[in-house]
């Protein structure tokens, strides 16, 4: 479906997407897992055409992506995307007659659920509810893909669990490939099935997230009992304190000796180790 | 042209509120000066040598404006919006022919009612009290029909031109174009040879005898210098 072919942008000397390769092939919810500035909102609009690629090729169902040649079958709105200072029943409408796959019954029923008051102008709305806007408007869309930059920004604890069942039953509704860009970890992957993580510019990782819950562990014991385990397991990040020691490991995983606990790892810390956000021994 | 041409165009001519709240006011005080004026000459009984801007003449802003506020901030909310680029730049070319017509139409029917009546009042001298480029350019020698249809391709060529620049602008070639603009401006004018094709560009654009030559040579030239904005949105960054 999607297919990203050593793709690179590059802004003056620095690259904000470097040498970039990746395909999707299936439908999906998929999280785009990054730290701010990591290239996430570039990929995005590289991949809906909103900006061209230094090098490399995007493909989506076989046709070339570029600004020239726009996607039918991509829909990407930003989040805190400058927006037409209308109500947001007039908003909704105009986005239905200007996309060919708008579901504009789904999107009127979201608003009434979420609250969000039709007669409000867009620049009434509090910053999260804009995002809000934004976020059920992307969703309302049937396109076979469907990408959400930042969608939760703003949200307080409750509309963060709003969204995610919002985005469920947009999918189960109309299954399709949905990248969701964020930097809140946890909170997506109650919904995700796969992640990608980028930094730098940079695909660090694509993998389902039974494939990481498997995989990612930590290994804690005494300096001396930990390090030799290390030298074939891949360790993502350590922690020492004194003479004991906790190996965050991204590898398969292995029976440990007597005295080495084995313990999971959260996706925050995980995420954290595996762009190099901890850095101790 | 696809899905969503005719919504794009009526939602850039919903969201200029800007050029014509502008218009508006200044039309409104134009007004009120030209029948103060009118008032203090007719009560007076001497007269005053005198001349405002029509308060229709005003239409000229709004073309003005609207081709500036379109491309600088309609086109990345109509993209934000789900719009495609070519719906953009059809309903945009829409947009213009509907000012252009818009604004024709109530500048000539200012002109033929409120101008004439101050001009034809005799209180304001050689200067007739108001000015009104539907008669400084002359278009109003062959009458309403004629002069509307001078003056409104006239608007559209306005319009397709400004938003040309204004969508080059902070592109290497936006500067370039401005750079060109000036030179010929500045070096044409100065030499008498380059200053006779000028005199030739606005008679073709304004003043030709011929008034069908005029409007056929305003319309294809609108729609040449708008064409050119076809790559350039096709490449637009967002």
């Amino acid at each position: 479906m999607i297919n990203i072919k050593n793709v690179t942008k590059e802004y003056g000397k620095m690259a904000a997407i470097d040498r970039f390769s990746l395909k999707l092939p299936e439908k999906g919810i998929y999280c785009l897992l990054g730290r701010n500035g990591a290239g996430k909102t570039t990929l995005l609009k590289m991949l809906v055409g909103h900006i061209a690629a230094t090098d490399g090729d995007i493909f989506i169902d076989g046709k070339e992506i570029s600004p020239s040649k726009m996607p039918e079958s991509v829909n990407y709105i930003e989040s805190g995307s400058v927006q037409f200072n209308m109500r947001v029943d007039e908003l909704i409408d105009t986005a239905a007659k200007l996309q060919d796959d708008f579901d504009r019954d789904f999107a009127q029923e979201m608003v009434e659920r979420f609250e969000l008051s039709r007669k409000k102008r867009f620049k009434q709305l509090s910053f999260g509810m804009k995002t809000m806007v934004t976020s059920i408007m992307s969703l309302a869309n049937n396109s076979k893909v469907v990408l959400l930059d930042e969608p939760t920004t703003g949200f307080d604890a409750i509309m963060r669990d709003q969204f995610n069942t919002l985005l469920l039953e947009s999918y189960h509704a109309n299954p399709r490939l949905i990248i969701v860009s964020t930097h809140l970890i946890d909170e997506v992957a109650k919904v995700t099935e796969r992640l990608i993580i980028i930094d730098k510019g940079k695909l660090l990782i694509e993998a389902g997230m039974d494939d990481i819950d498997e995989k990612a562990y930590t290994l804690s014991g005494s300096l001396a009992e930990v390090t030799p385990l290390l030298d074939n397991l891949n360790c993502i990040g350590k922690q020492i304190a004194g003479n004991v020691m906790a190996a965050h490991i991204y590898d398969e995983r292995i029976q440990p000796p007597q005295g080495v606990a084995i313990g999971g790892l959260s996706l925050q810390d995980f995420f954290i180790n595996i762009v190099g956000g901890r850095k101790n021994g | 042209m696809g899905k969503g041409t005719a919504t794009i165009a009526r939602l850039n001519l919903k969201h200029i509120k800007a050029a014509y709240i502008t218009a508006i006011i200044l039309a409104l005080v134009a007004l009120i000066q030209t029948s103060i004026f009118y008032i203090i000459a007719s009560s007076s009984g001497s007269g005053m040598d005198n001349a405002t801007v029509a308060p229709g003449a005003y239409v000229f802003l709004v073309v003005l404006m609207a081709a500036m506020i379109i491309p600088a901030s309609n086109f990345r909310k109509v993209i934000n919006l789900g719009g495609r680029r070519d719906n953009f730049f059809w309903g945009t070319l829409m947009a213009y022919v509907i000012i252009a017509v818009l604004g024709s139409m109530i500048n000539t029917v200012m002109f033929y009612t409120f101008d004439l009546f101050i001009q034809n009042s005799g209180y304001f001298g050689s200067l007739g009290g108001v000015m009104n480029p539907v008669q400084v350019f002359d278009w109003t020698q062959n009458g309403f029909a004629i002069a509307f249809l001078q003056q409104a391709a006239f608007l559209f060529l306005l319009a397709c031109f400004v938003h040309t620049l204004a969508s080059v602008q902070g592109k290497w070639y936006g500067w370039a174009a401005n750079v060109v603009i000036a030179a010929i401006l500045a070096v044409f004018i100065p030499i008498a040879f380059l200053r006779q094709s000028l005199v030739w560009f606005f008679e073709m654009v304004i003043f030709h005898e011929n008034a069908f030559i005029q409007i056929a040579f305003c319309i294809v030239l609108a729609i040449v210098i708008y064409m050119l904005n076809k790559p350039i949105y096709t490449r637009k960054a967002i």
